[in-house]
């Protein structure tokens, strides 16, 4: 049992909300209400993304991960990593990025040198925010840097303006 | 369930796999299990389950008497089913755990013009003395505007009825709209409300033998009670649902009864409305006009079979028209459009894991949908499981479960509040109703949260809801899942 923190109802493990008070009992990484209500009302961005979860399912990938660029529509494969970074390799670079797009037109599309950091755990996502220039979106959703967010499949991230995928197996 | 009624699902093979397919996919299976390759006990059940399945279905006069057992249905290639659980795994420990499921339906196909079933819609109108001047032309001012909206190979028909019912247009291709129109003019107010004489009426006309093939959809439109016939209309309504024939119900002011129309329109997968403005029936029958013209499947039915100290506790339709569903028997969820999916979520309770198996079984699903294109009952098999661990790592559960239960969460407790207001726990209702403005308030949703505060405060004073009170905030929660979030239909 679990005890909702906010009117001490003792609810069943694995609750989300509490039955009583309605009390959000997990935590979510990015979602607080006002989130849900951009969700709600600013539909748009979530229904554009949608098309697209279709697509990477029904790709055979060869190595455990991919990041498929929505607009070239071009794949990179990832060695079996579970943990990488992506960005830009330019010259002078104390640390050098896992995954390079420089050849995907990086620099003109805002992404920064070391633009995030991506872990996958138990096959799911998670994408932190290093800090970049032009900020990391999910879905049109502007992501905090230096926070771990976890990524849906089909989700649609954006560097600076480049727009991609993370496929996994 | 039979163990053998899955030799499909354990082959991983379509329905209508070659003999071919069936051999590969058994030598597949047979190589992975072999039980020189594989000394755990569960390989070894595995194993004779392949074996078993192969076995039958290797067997052309084996396989045919097998099939005949299945109902007759085939597998649709253009439905694609997408699950969302709120957990990866689930936790091994000795206490009841929650686990939500939520469930996306998609059709894949492109609609063509050429396929289309037409339209067949069936209004069935209250005209007691209580519809009399402003509710009955607000009526029959949409009938002709709906009308309007049809195309000539669609076919209408109305009813109108009270404590009796008569045909006012009989199943008609709209051809002659002034004609129709000028029908419909002449509906006079008199007399009580029996809904079974309208319901029963309107749904003959939908059986039309000639019109058989159309989309059929009943619209009942009332301001009232009935008496003593709301049992036989569920098993009419029961029964138009298996002809995949679905009811939609509109309550018009605030004195019709909202767990019988809820009820009645459940039954068959669709959709009830709260009439409080002229616009609202514009926006729906507009909105439906065309949803109707674009239906891929109809009458989508999920059976659901719980796994072993598995209870599904609550089930909810999340769009296109959102509803609780029943947790026994049966669900409804309507039609499957090409342009929009069907959403529900599931929350299953789970007493027990089988400590014998890898994964514990949710529940299996039973999809069935009429394919009108290819004249074909289309099925789909899922099952929902997951795997379970001693420790299990902390994750963020998916953002679509969050979303729909953040939702559900508020609809649930403003249904439990009108349950304790009408047990006489005013006290408990007070309170979680001021729960819910405030998780309104910080939702942004003002408008809804000062009308709840507004029964807050009547139910202080009053001991009970105000005048249509309860609907405004049932609606108004349900409103909340809808694409525009609209809250302007309380206005």
């Amino acid at each position: 049992m679990i005890l909702c923190p906010n009117c001490h109802s003792r609810e069943y493990l694995g609750t989300l909300f509490c039955s009583q008070c309605g009390a959000q009992l997990v935590s979510t990484g990015r979602l607080n209400p006002e989130d849900i209500t951009t969700f709600v009302t600013g539909n748009a961005a979530y229904r554009e993304a949608e098309p697209e979860i279709a697509a990477p399912v029904a790709m055979e990938l060869e190595s455990g991960v991919a990041i498929r660029l929505l607009d070239g529509s071009e794949t990179v494969h990832v060695a079996d990593r579970n943990e990488f970074t992506i960005g830009r390799v330019s010259e002078g670079q104390p640390i050098l990025p896992d995954v390079d797009l420089s050849p995907f037109e990086a620099y003109s599309q805002g992404v920064s040198r070391l633009h995030v950091s991506v872990k996958i755990v138990n096959g799911v996502v998670f994408v932190t925010d290093l800090g970049s220039s032009n900020g990391t979106r999910i879905n049109g959703q502007k992501l905090s840097s230096h926070v771990e967010y976890p990524l849906n499949p089909g989700d649609v991230m954006a560097l600076g303006k480049l727009r991609l995928q993370i496929i996994t197996r | 369930m039979r163990t053998g009624s899955n030799y499909y699902r354990i082959l991983g093979v379509p329905l209508d796999a070659s003999p071919e397919e069936i051999r590969r996919a058994y030598h597949a299976a047979a190589r992975q299990y072999h039980p020189d390759k594989n000394k755990d006990p569960h390989s070894q059940t595995q194993f004779l389950g392949i074996q078993e399945a192969y076995e039958v279905l290797s067997d052309s006069v084996k396989r045919a008497e097998y099939d005949a057992e299945l109902p007759q249905f085939t597998q649709d290639p253009h439905v694609d089913l997408n699950v969302i659980y709120s957990r990866s795994k689930l936790y091994l420990v000795d206490e009841p755990q929650l686990v939500y499921v939520f469930v996306r339906l998609t059709c894949q196909a492109q609609q063509k013009d050429t396929e289309a079933s037409p339209r067949f819609i069936t209004l069935v109108a209250d005209r007691s003395t209580s519809m009399q001047d402003e509710r009955m032309d607000m009526v029959k001012s949409n009938i002709a505007r709906l009308i309007k909206n049809l195309q000539p190979r669609d076919i209408i028909s109305v009813v109108a009825f009270s404590d009796r019912a008569e045909v006012v247009i009989p199943p008609t291709t709209v051809m002659d709209i002034p004609q129709l129109q000028q029908k419909v003019s002449l509906i006079q107010t008199s007399g009580g409300t029996e809904i079974f004489q309208g319901l029963q009426q309107g749904i003959s006309q939908l059986r039309t033998k000639r019109f058989r093939k159309a989309n059929r959809h009943l619209f009942l439109l009332t301001d009232g009670h009935t008496y003593g016939d709301e049992g036989a209309c569920f098993d009419l309504a029961e029964d138009a649902a298996r002809d995949r024939i679905a009811i939609h119900t509109l309550g018009i002011g605030n004195d019709w009864n909202l767990p019988f129309l809820e009820k009645l329109s459940a039954l068959s997968g669709g959709a009830c409305v709260y009439v409080n403005s002229a616009t609202i029936l514009e926006e729906f029958l507009d909105r439906k006009v065309v949803d109707i013209g674009e239906i891929y499947a109809r009458g989508v039915t999920v059976y659901l079979d719980t796994g072993r100290h598995v209870e599904l506790q609550y089930a909810y339709r999340l769009s296109p028209d959102n509803g609780p569903l029943p947790v026994r028997g049966p669900m409804c969820l309507g039609d499957l459009s090409y342009n929009q999916s069907v959403e529900f979520i599931f929350e299953f309770k789970v007493d027990q894991l089988p400590r014998d198996e890898e994964v514990a079984l949710l529940a299996e699903a039973n999809l069935t949908l009429e394919i009108p294109a290819s004249d074909k009952l289309a099925r789909l098999v899922y099952k929902f499981e997951r795997p379970y661990v001693e420790n299990p790592q902390s994750e963020y559960p998916p953002r679509q479960v969050i979303e729909a239960m953040s939702l559900l969460t508020m609809y649930r407790m403003q249904e439990k509040a009108r349950e304790e207001a009408q047990s006489g726990e005013i006290e408990k209702a007070v309170k979680r109703l001021q729960y819910l403005a405030s998780h309104l308030l910080s939702q942004g949703k003002r408008e809804l949260a000062h009308t709840v505060l507004k029964e807050v405060e009547r139910l202080n004073r009053d001991k009970k809801y105000g005048d249509g009170g309860e609907k405004k905030i049932k609606f108004g929660t349900q409103a909340l899942f809808l694409p525009s979030g609209a809250e302007d239909t309380l206005k």
